[in-house]
């Protein structure tokens, strides 16, 4: 690596908690999210303060679509938006929440899977648009009344489509079935609260029996079209893209690229990032494996750049003599040599410059010096030719241990020693990098790391931070 | 479920009919082959409006007949009838679309004896397939070229056993070679699908069987891999829906099934309005209505949308670019034709607001203070949307409560 990533303009903690950070920031307010956990902020970190009565955040997932589940109205009537009516399972969970914020509309949009808690055969998942750029002015929410949802849901904003991905079952559309794969819902029905708004699917079918779809976030000129991605076990990356069709309930015609990574994609975080008509993408790959009992695995950061050579309404096609795809994972500087350590977790976004920001959460294996688990970032500049040297955003306070495996199902045989928890140990599904809607060049970021205070030192649960970085390269 | 909504749109009729066939030529004509009040062939074409319109066109008219099928014929423009003549013969005839809505004889040719016939114009292979019960009550599939003139000639011949109830579609072309799917009652009285190849030669590709039925009706999606849907009325009178993928080579492979309860005069057609393909049944309810069933065309063939509509003996059902048209003998034996419109309308979704609205209980000297906060939180709402360049939208006021801890 080069010269050093832009520094740090401002950072916070979030006060709420989880495995699951994401930021949605928009021109006045920023939402934060965990798993279960939803608060709105300002830019300086505050907690917004109610503004004319509504519910203070922060607040659970659960009770931000509670009515969801309510069997009254407040004027006493039946609630026929009550999702048990439409299901036997009690549900009474929402957790897996996303959040993002579309700078065209001004909007945020929060998303949110629905179990019963403890069951895993019936899932929903409710949505919830911002009826202006300040949460506090209230959200339009939906729930869905099928459940072909699986996991791991998704959420992203591209022109007039709110669109969700999530998960299949087992991963497999051949054994799985026919399934959805991704909804399409149109945002200005959303955005006025409209019943039963125009939506459309995609099957697995639709996508070459794609088991999932990974989202992209879309900037810039995207000559219309919205991109996902199809990863799966191979070295194949799968890519499709659409433009709508005539009318907002019709499926268009999807059109397909793709591009031989020459080993396993990465699994990427929430999003992906459509820019400059190049596809960005920032997973973590396995470098070693667990010593059982010793250590945990060790991972790096694969960050991909994947020009277009066509991006139209009826083509795309890769420019593969033009892919860039740096794998980084050595030592920060302020490491001693022979240091061991793990990069995981990443998130990504990039600027109107061209820029790409990856925050990712490091943690020592061997070390010569404690390394507990912290967040960095990296910046790989448009014009560079790898990412540059990583700024610490926090540190570690201290080092968890844990059992790795400590259930014969997932370990054989179960783990007796404890190791050192990192960041995919805490099965952290992702951290988020989004640009500054204000100026589009700034990142913000969150992550988690360690921290006193939490007394109780507990394996699971760790705190967020957010940083506010500068687009100025040193 | 994703939804399919189903509204009638438009209605028309004609003279007292009895065997009846019912074909799409696209793109924007529909034709009726029906046996008259006297017992002939008469063949008539309806223009289809964009809103589903069904206007009159021209007929002609042939020869006594008692049993009836047509596939269209779209390098005549027009359509290909196979009738059961009076002496019990096929005969195969064609007839040109002119631009003005007139229909015009242009050739015809003769076969054996024949219990039952179908007909399908499978995309690569110039010409029709008339798979018949022959006087034996055997199978047949009989291929014809067809030339531009509209003359037949017979190509070549594949046999079956023992069968009746047979109905046909035209598959997707693969490997260079059209393919046609004919499903049958065996002569055991079970649902059989039989895949052919259609060229210089007919070539049985592959079959598969299913449970006892007593009526067939067939259709197919032209994807590459041609799903063939099977709509069949059980031994105990119930609806049946079977998908079947179909592989290049002809293989068949069962895939889901779906019931629509009690039902006869059984008609299945597909309708792509974009990339998916919905399976649409018509049928005689048990209370002798029509009935149209909407399923998505999937692993899942999940029921997105049904509607009753007027009373009818038989259905037939072919596709319009915004829906479906159904044709049957009305209670007063003539014939009727409805143009039934589909839209897709996606997935249902529940709708609530955050923070929930309160109601507003009453007004009294108390409430009237608190009201008028409201209102003037409304104001302040206005105001600060109007900030944002955004119109105010009137919801009632948000309820007050306090905030839960993390879930």
């Amino acid at each position: 690596m080069g010269d050093a990533s832009p520094p740090v303009l401002k950072q916070f903690k979030v006060p709420v908690d989880g495995v699951d950070p994401m930021l949605a920031v928009g021109h006045q307010f920023i939402i934060a999210t965990q798993d279960h956990a939803i608060v709105f902020l300002d830019r300086d970190g505050n907690v917004l303060p109610s503004k004319a009565g509504e519910p203070q955040s922060p607040f659970s997932a659960t009770a931000f679509f509670q009515h969801f589940l309510d069997e009254k109205n407040p004027d006493g009537s039946e609630n026929l938006n009550n999702i048990k009516l439409y299901t036997s399972r009690q549900i009474n969970e929402f957790y897996d929440t996303r959040v993002d914020y579309d700078p065209v509309s001004q909007r945020f949009a929060i998303l949110s899977a629905a179990r019963e808690s403890g069951s895993t055969d019936t899932r929903f998942y409710a949505f919830a648009v911002s009826k202006t750029q300040d949460p506090r002015d209230g959200f339009h929410q939906y729930m869905t009344t099928e459940t072909n949802y699986r996991d791991f849901p998704r959420l992203t904003i591209n022109g007039q489509l709110l669109l969700v991905a999530h998960n299949a079952s087992n991963g497999l559309a051949a054994t799985d079935g026919d399934r959805p794969v991704l909804s399409a819902y149109h945002l200005p029905s959303l955005q006025q609260g409209v019943d039963d708004p125009p939506n459309w699917q995609y099957y697995s079918s639709d996508l070459n029996d794609a088991p999932r779809v990974f989202l992209v976030s879309h900037r810039g000129n995207t000559s219309g079209l919205s991109f996902v991605t199809d990863i799966r076990s191979d070295v194949s990356l799968r890519i499709a893209a659409f433009a709508p069709a005539s009318q907002p309930y019709l499926a268009p015609a999807p059109i397909f690229a793709s591009h031989d990574l020459a080993t396993a994609a990465p699994w990427p975080g929430p999003f992906m990032v459509f820019r400059n008509n190049t596809l960005h993408i920032a997973g973590q790959i396995q470098v070693t494996a667990r010593i059982p009992n010793q250590q945990p695995p060790r991972l790096s950061i694969r960050a991909l750049r994947i020009p277009f050579a066509t991006v139209s309404p009826t083509q795309i096609a890769v420019n593969h003599g033009a892919v860039e795809d740096h794998i980084f994972g050595k030592n920060a500087p302020t490491d001693a040599p022979g240091d061991l350590v793990t990069y995981e977790v990443p998130g990504t976004a990039v600027n109107k410059h061209g820029d790409a920001i990856y925050v990712y959460g490091r943690t020592g294996i061997v070390t010569a010096a404690p390394l507990f688990p912290e967040v960095r970032y990296s910046v790989w500049a448009h014009a560079e030719s790898s990412p540059r040297r990583s700024v610490q955003l926090r540190a570690g306070d201290y080092q968890p241990q844990w059992f790795y495996d400590a259930d014969t199902t997932d370990s054989t045989p179960a783990e007796t020693t404890k190791t050192s928890i990192t960041h995919a140990f805490l099965k952290v599904d992702y951290a988020t990098a989004v640009v500054d809607p204000a100026d589009d060049e700034t990142f913000w970021i969150i992550h988690e790391y360690v921290d006193n205070d939490d007394t109780s030192h507990d394996a699971s649960y760790w705190s967020s931070v957010v940083g506010h970085i500068s687009a100025t390269l040193p | 479920m994703p939804r399919v909504s189903v509204t009638h749109s438009h209605s028309a009729s004609a003279g007292a009919i009895g065997a009846l066939a019912l074909t799409r030529l696209a793109p924007d004509h529909v034709v009726t082959a029906v046996r008259d009040g006297s017992g002939n062939l008469k063949v008539i074409a309806w223009q289809v409006g964009s809103d589903g319109s069904l206007t009159r066109k021209g007929d002609a008219s042939a020869g006594a007949v008692s049993v009836v099928a047509m596939t269209d014929w779209p390098a005549g423009p027009g359509v290909v009838t196979a009738v059961r003549t009076a002496s019990g013969t096929l005969k195969v005839i064609s007839w040109a679309l002119h631009s003005d809505g007139t229909v015009h004889r242009r050739a015809d040719a003769d076969a054996g004896a024949v219990k039952e016939l179908s007909i399908s114009s499978p995309n690569g292979f110039d010409g029709v397939v008339t798979p018949v019960v022959n006087g034996s009550g055997e199978l047949e599939v009989i291929a014809w070229s067809l030339a531009s003139n509209g003359t037949f000639q017979r190509v070549d011949t594949g046999t079956g056993g023992k069968c009746s109830q047979i109905a046909v579609t035209a598959l997707s072309k693969a490997a260079g070679s059209a393919r046609v799917a004919v499903g049958l009652r065996t002569e055991s009285g079970d649902l059989k699908i039989i895949v052919w190849k259609v060229g210089a030669a007919v070539a049985r590709l592959d079959e598969k069987t299913a449970g006892p039925v007593t009526e067939v009706a067939i259709t197919a999606r032209s994807t590459p891999n041609a799903d063939v849907i099977t709509a069949t009325r059980g031994a105990d009178g119930e609806l049946n829906v079977i998908g079947w993928s179909v592989a290049d080579d002809g293989t068949l492979t069962r895939g889901a099934k779906a019931t629509g309860g009690a039902a006869s005069g059984l008609s299945v057609t597909t309708w792509k309005p974009d990339i998916h393909t919905y399976v649409v049944s018509g049928l005689r309810a048990a209370d002798g209505d029509l009935k149209l069933i909407v399923w998505r065309n999937g692993a899942d063939l999940a029921r997105h949308g049904e509607i009753t509509g007027a009373a009818l003996s038989d259905v037939k059902i072919t596709g319009w670019d915004g829906g479906v048209i159904t044709a049957g003998p009305d209670s007063a034996g003539n014939l009727r034709l409805d143009s039934w419109a589909l839209q897709p309308a996606g997935m249902h979704l529940l709708r609530a607001e955050w923070p929930v609205p309160q109601p507003i209980m009453s007004i009294s000297p108390t409430v009237s203070e608190e009201l008028a906060k409201l209102l003037g939180k409304k104001k302040a709402a206005k105001a600060r949307l109007a900030a944002y360049g955004e119109k105010f939208v009137d919801v009632p006021p948000p309820r007050i409560e306090e905030g839960s801890a993390n879930g």
